[in-house]
C-alpha cells in the first residue's frame, strides 16, 4: 500500500505564506477538491491555495499522508483491524490542538472537501463542548460579548425548549 | 472564501460563520440537549440548532430525561421538535422504554411525517414485552431509506409497496408481519449490502430462504444471525439456505440462543441437509454462542469446507448469562510463509482460554 517510490507523481502546493510543500499525488488525491482539478487538468504543477497558511496545511499534509498510506475500508474484511486501530489513534493524537487550529484546519479541511477530516474536526469541536454550561462555551468558541442575547431572549429561549437546560 | 486571520486577530466565533453542513455536521455529532442548548450562545447561534436533520431520541436521550425528571414530557417533546424543524428530517432514531406511555397515534404521525420529509436512517425499538405496536403502513412509502432497523413491532407491507430501492442495511428482530412474510422487505431491494436477521419470535421464517427472493440480493456481502436455536432443525434449515443463497457473502456471523436449561439430548441426529451448502465467499466468520451441539458442529465444519477464501474463523461460547471460562478459537488464513503445504483445512487454529 505504501505509495513512497521516488517514481511516483508530485504535486506542489503554496500555501498563503508562500510556503511550497511537495507531495506525493495519492496524498494529493485525500482532498476531492484536488482530485477533481487533476482529473479535470486544470491543475498545474503548483497548486496554489491562498487561503490556508503554512502551519494549516502542512498539519493538512500529515493527515492525508497517514491516511492515504493506510488500508481503504473497502477492502471489507481484507482490512487488518490493527491498522484500523492505528488509524483511530493517530486521529486521536492528531486532533489534540487549541481551538484556533482546529478552526483553521475545519475551514481548510472544508475548502478542499477531505471529507473524514472534516468529520474529525466537528466531532473534536462537539467533545469540547459537549455537557459544558454556556459560560464555558462562549470561551470555548471565542463568541464575542456584544453578540449575546438579551437577557430577555435568553429567557424566552430557554423556556422554549426547558427540558434542554435542566 | 475569505482570508483566514492570525487566531489572536479574531474578534468573532468562527464555526458560527462555516458553512450550514459543516455546522450540522458539529450539531449532529452532540447529544440532542446539547445541540438544542446551543441556541443560547449568541444571536448567531439562536436559530442554528434548527437545521439539524437528525433527531436521536435513544436509551441515552430517554435516561437524560429521567435524569432531569422530565421523562412524562417525552412525546411532547419529540412533538415538538418535530414541529420546530423545517427541512429535511434523515435520520430518526426511536426508543420506547419498558411500560411507556407513548401513545402508537402519535407514533404513526410522527411516521407519516417523516415518510413526506425524506428520512434516510429509521430506528425504532420498543422494550415494552407485553405489546406489539402496529405501525402504520406508511413506513412503506419511506422511499429514500438507506437504513432500517425495526425491534419488537407488528407492520404488514401494503400491496403497492414496491420495495426499498435504496435500502443498504436492514435489520429485523420481533416483528410481526400481519399475516405476510418479510419477504416484502427483501424483495426489490437491489442495493442491501448488510441483513441483520434476529430469529425470536419471528413469524414464517422459512418462507424469506426462498432461493428466488435471496438471488435478487447480489450486493448482500454482510449477514449477521441472531438468537439461533440449535436445536431447531426447521430454523437451522433456513440459516443455511440463507447462507447459501447470497452469492457474494464475505462477512458471517451468529450467535445462538442463550436458553440453556435443556440437557443435551443423548445422541441427537440431525436432520438438517448442511450438503446443499456449495462453495461459499466467506471471509470472516464469527460465531458466537457456541455450546457444542451436533447442528453447531456440523455449521462449523461445512463453513471451513466450503470457504476457501475464509480468512478467520471466531468461535466463541461466550454466553452473558454463563459464568465459566470463554473459550476463543481463531482460524487464520493458511501463511505460505510456514512452508507447509496447501490444504484447505491445514490451517493452524489458536485457542486461548479467557476468564
Amino acid at each position: 500500500m505504501s505509495t513512497s517510490s521516488s517514481s511516483s507523481k508530485k504535486i506542489v502546493l503554496k500555501s498563503a505564506d508562500n510556503e511550497t510543500f511537495e507531495i506525493d499525488e495519492i496524498v494529493a488525491l485525500e482532498s476531492q477538491a484536488i482530485k477533481n482539478m487533476i482529473e479535470d487538468e486544470c491543475a498545474d504543477n503548483v497548486i496554489p491555495l491562498g487561503n490556508i497558511d503554512s502551519k494549516t496545511l502542512s498539519k493538512i499534509i500529515e493527515y492525508c499522508k497517514k491516511h492515504a498510506e493506510s488500508p481503504k475500508k473497502d477492502d471489507n474484511a481484507d482490512i487488518d483491524e490493527k491498522a484500523v486501530e492505528d488509524l483511530k489513534s493517530f486521529d486521536a493524537e492528531f486532533a489534540k490542538v487549541d481551538m484556533p487550529l482546529i478552526q483553521d484546519i475545519l475551514m481548510a479541511a472544508n475548502f478542499l472537501n477531505i471529507d473524514n477530516l472534516i468529520g474529525l474536526m466537528c466531532r473534536t469541536i462537539a467533545d469540547r463542548i459537549k455537557g459544558k454550561t454556556p459560560e464555558e462555551i462562549r470561551k470555548i468558541l471565542n463568541i464575542n460579548k456584544n453578540d449575546l442575547l438579551s437577557p430577555e431572549q435568553e429567557a424566552k429561549a430557554r423556556e422554549e425548549n426547558s427540558w434542554a437546560f435542566d | 472564501m475569505g482570508h483566514l486571520k492570525h487566531p489572536s486577530l479574531r474578534k468573532k466565533d468562527v464555526i458560527s460563520t462555516m458553512p450550514e453542513e459543516v455546522i450540522t455536521n458539529i450539531l449532529h455529532c452532540l447529544p440532542l440537549q446539547d445541540a438544542v442548548k446551543t441556541s443560547i450562545l449568541s444571536k448567531d447561534w439562536k436559530l442554528k440548532w434548527t437545521m439539524i436533520t437528525q433527531f436521536v431520541f435513544d436509551k441515552n436521550f430517554y435516561d437524560y430525561l429521567v435524569k432531569t425528571e422530565n421523562k412524562h414530557c417525552y412525546q411532547s417533546i419529540i412533538s415538538r421538535l418535530l414541529f420546530l424543524i423545517n427541512g429535511a428530517i434523515t435520520k430518526f432514531v426511536l426508543y420506547l422504554p419498558h411500560c411507556n406511555e407513548v401513545n402508537v397515534k402519535d407514533i404513526n404521525c410522527w411516521i407519516v411525517y417523516l415518510s413526506k420529509n425524506g428520512i434516510k436512517e429509521f430506528t425504532f425499538q420498543d422494550m415494552d414485552e407485553d405489546e406489539r405496536l402496529k405501525l402504520t403502513s406508511h413506513l412503506f412509502s419511506c422511499r429514500e431509506l438507506t437504513h432500517l432497523k425495526l425491534d419488537n413491532c407488528s407492520l404488514r407491507p401494503t400491496y403497492e409497496f414496491g420495495g426499498f430501492r435504496n435500502l443498504l442495511s436492514l435489520d429485523l428482530s420481533n416483528i410481526s408481519f400481519g399475516g405476510s412474510t418479510c419477504k416484502e422487505f427483501l424483495t426489490q431491494s437491489p442495493l442491501l449490502k448488510i441483513l441483520k436477521f434476529s430469529f425470536t419470535n419471528t413469524e414464517k421464517i422459512s418462507e424469506e430462504a426462498e432461493n428466488r427472493v435471496l438471488a435478487s440480493l447480489p450486493r448482500l456481502t454482510t449477514l449477521d444471525l441472531d438468537e439461533i436455536n440449535f436445536r431447531n432443525d426447521a430454523v437451522i434449515s433456513c440459516v443455511i439456505e440463507l447462507i447459501h443463497g447470497f452469492p457474494n457473502l464475505d462477512t458471517l456471523s451468529t450467535k445462538g440462543t442463550y436458553e440453556d436449561a435443556v440437557p443435551l439430548p443423548a445422541a441427537c441426529s440431525s436432520e438438517v441437509d448442511f450438503s446443499i451448502m456449495g462453495q461459499l465467499q466467506l471471509l470472516k466468520v464469527t460465531l458466537s454462542c457456541i455450546k457444542g451441539l451436533e447442528n453447531e458442529i456440523s455449521l462449523i465444519k461445512y463453513l471451513l469446507d466450503c470457504s476457501p477464501l475464509l480468512k478467520k474463523m471466531d468461535i466463541c461460547a461466550k454466553s452473558s448469562k454463563e459464568k465459566g471460562p470463554t473459550i476463543l478459537m481463531t482460524r487464520k488464513k493458511y501463511d505460505p510463509c510456514t512452508g507447509t503445504s496447501h490444504h484447505r483445512l491445514g490451517t493452524h487454529l489458536i485457542y486461548s482460554h479467557m476468564h
